[in-house]
């Protein structure tokens, strides 16, 4: 079973309470937040691994990033992964979901007249950073492959390559269950799995893994459809949501503190129900 | 009326319309004001909905303020199935050359939207918080990134629709007008490739007793600072004391299997909330979270870090250990 696994480098989100925007150049100031692979990725590509020790074959990690992508994508190889592509150039910049996943379906495409079709392709549900959601099932239209996103459970049956994978899609009262046909695109949420840590023996041959840079020449794609220009959406300001509040502290003991609480709590019109029970 | 019209997706949940289409209305009828008011004229407010509809939804769509209702049925269309539907409302689209397409960014809009993004070739915009047009009749749409820590305005200026995903919850449902909508009927043409490459299998529905938090007056919330499972259980004895009271959680609340309803996460990815009162207890604040609670009438925060970035968006603040403050607490609403 061959899989194609798209990542992305974004900020780390447990840190994005220090993100700022600069009040003069107006421009996102993210100075001292790493970059890490997108956690949800990461669960991709855990969910690619384990398919790969079920079914056998490749897996071709791709990311679309500047050039020191390289480094997040040896992370991966590291995990496990077969090969990795980097999709780099300054005229993939600015683009929005629909010329990104342009962009990486001709990627994949390319990868796959150059050696074997791919029957999988695997991301994350969303990336930490945008969160549009919207990879998965543009990439999944654009290859004209099945696609779901969302995907919390894959459940393969059988031996040798299979025709269809079982999935569980996250929905807001519950799960679906479907049946998809490959080939598939499948976007993953982080419920699916646990990522496995990197292993010293893993870094190390990460570094003998065949590792390939594609340059918008080496794509050759329909240049209206790419970057800024590719984008139907365009970014206009941005700024930071006033969420502060007055932040008063009550203090004393615990007791003291509950007592003051239960004024402020009735102050602002809520009632407490003598004895409980609300919820039985 | 002007010949633009502004689409909004009703959900069709097992025959009956998803709360989410009367909160995109009510938004649309905000901006249909603007609109009037830069051209002259309204544009005409229409409820998309794909599957067959009980009698009592479709009334309650025909009834419920917009223009048209364009009801898309087919026999492939009574199971859902993501390929069938984006390809359905894609052809309705490409027949009515809507300007605006609006759906809830729940599981069904997040997979019909930027498909149909690819289908009709235009952009898509994903979470909004906001939806205004700016003096020119520009059509801003607010998507919240980093967790939300920041907004950035999206535009689509040259592609038709422009489509925008909007969390539940978001947006508070107004009672419009009544008026009685023209249903007009659709049957796409659908190929056979289309039909069988996804077939829903089954459908797992959660059973709740308790209240959704989405609904909820109070919340009690707890995040990976209340430390342990036996911890947990004072959130529910305190929620007890209160009305229509849910009890909320983080992230790593959830991943440590404190609670397993991951229906009770508060944030990004989890639910929007607007309840009166919000207490949250070993929660450190982080954006995810944050953005899910903005709009609570009063934030109540224990945290024993001083600190806590959490304590910035509260309007009390309470530092110390939470169990030993919930408890205090749980002890003093005994006696109420
Ligand atoms: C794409 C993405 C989406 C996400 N979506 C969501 C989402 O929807 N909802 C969500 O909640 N998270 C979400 N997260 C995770 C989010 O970034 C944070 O990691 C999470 O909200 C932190 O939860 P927490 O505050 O409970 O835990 P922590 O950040 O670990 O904070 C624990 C806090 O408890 C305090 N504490 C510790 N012990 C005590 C004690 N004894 N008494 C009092 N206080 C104590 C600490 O000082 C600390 O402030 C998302 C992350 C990503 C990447």
């Amino acid at each position: 079973m061959n899989i194609g696994v798209l990542v992305k480098p974004v900020p780390d989100p447990e840190q994005y309470n220090s993100i700022t925007i600069d009040p003069e150049t107006k421009r996102l100031n993210r100075s001292g937040v790493p970059t890490i692979v997108n956690p949800s990725d990461k669960c991709a590509v855990e969910a690619a691994l384990k398919l790969k020790e079920k079914f056998g074959g490749k897996i071709v990690i791709f990311t679309m990033a500047p050039p020191d992508g390289r480094e997040k994508l040896m992370e991966v190889l590291a995990m496990g992964a077969d090969e990795a592509v980097l999709v780099s150039d300054r005229e993939f910049g600015g683009a929005d979901t629909l010329a990104t996943s342009y962009t990486l379906v001709k990627a994949v495409e390319k990868k796959s007249a150059e050696s074997e079709s791919f029957d999988l392709i695997l991301s994350g549900n969303e990336s930490a950073d945008g969160a549009t959601g919207h990879v998965p099932a543009q990439v999944g239209e654009m290859l004209g492959f099945n696609h779901l996103s969302a995907i919390v459970q894959i459940v393969a049956e059988g031996e040798g390559r299979p025709d269809s994978l079982t999935v569980f899609q996250k929905i807001e009262n519950g799960k679906n269950e479907f049946e998809i046909k490959l080939p598939a695109v499948i976007g993953v949420t982080r419920d699916i799995n646990k990522p496995r840590y990197t292993s010293a023996m893993g870094v190390i041959k990460a570094k003998k893994k065949p590792f390939d840079t594609y340059d918008c020449e080496a794509l050759s794609p329909d240049k209206s459809r790419i970057g800024i220009e590719g984008s139907p959406t365009k970014a206009g300001a941005i700024f930071t949501p006033d969420t502060g509040r007055k932040s008063e502290e009550l203090s004393g003991s615990p007791e003291e503190i509950a007592e003051e609480l239960v004024k402020r709590i009735k102050a602002i019109g809520v009632t407490i129900n003598s004895g409980g029970g609300c919820r039985e | 009326m002007s010949n633009r019209k502004i689409f909004i997706y009703a959900e069709n949940d097992c025959g009956a319309i998803e709360n989410s289409y009367f909160e995109l209305l009510s938004k649309a009828a905000a901006l249909n004001v603007k609109l009037t008011e830069l051209e002259g004229a309204p544009a005409q407010l229409c409820a998309v909905t794909v599957g067959e509809l009980g009698e009592d939804s479709l009334n309650s769509l025909v009834e419920s303020g917009t223009d048209v209702v364009y009801s898309i049925t087919d026999e492939s269309l009574t199971v859902y199935n993501p390929a069938v539907y984006s390809e359905a409302v894609a052809q309705l689209c490409k027949l009515e050359e809507p300007y605006i397409f609006l759906f809830a960014s729940t599981a069904m809009g997040t997979e019909l939207a930027p498909s149909l993004g690819v289908k009709l070739h235009t952009g898509v915009s994903a979470h909004c918080v906001d939806l205004r047009f700016d003096d020119s009749g520009a059509f801003i749409q607010d998507v919240p990134a980093f967790g939300g820590k920041v907004i950035g305005e999206i535009l689509t200026p040259d592609t038709l629709p422009q489509i925008a995903t909007v969390k539940p919850g978001i947006f508070q449902c107004e009672c419009l007008a009544a008026k009685s909508a023209e249903v007009k009927k659709f049957s796409p043409s659908l190929d056979s490739t289309v039909l069988d490459g996804i077939v829903l299998k089954d459908v797992h529905v959660k059973d709740r007793d308790s209240l959704p938090v989405e609904q909820a007056e109070t919340i009690i919330c707890g995040g990976f600072g209340m430390g342990c499972d036996e911890n947990w259980e004072v959130l529910d004895r305190i929620a007890n004391y209160f009305e229509n009271s849910a009890v909320g959680c983080t992230r790593p609340a959830l991943d440590e299997d404190w609670t397993d309803d991951d229906g009770t996460m508060i944030g990004t990815s989890g639910k929007t909330v607007r309840p009166k009162l919000y207490i949250g207890a070993g929660i450190s604040g982080a954006m995810h979270h944050v953005c899910g609670i903005s709009d609570a009438e009063f934030i109540v925060s224990i945290n024993k870090d001083e600190n806590a970035d959490i304590f910035n968006v509260s309007d009390i603040k309470i530092v110390g250990d939470a169990v030993k403050i919930l408890t205090a607490f749980e002890e003093r609403l005994v006696q109420e």
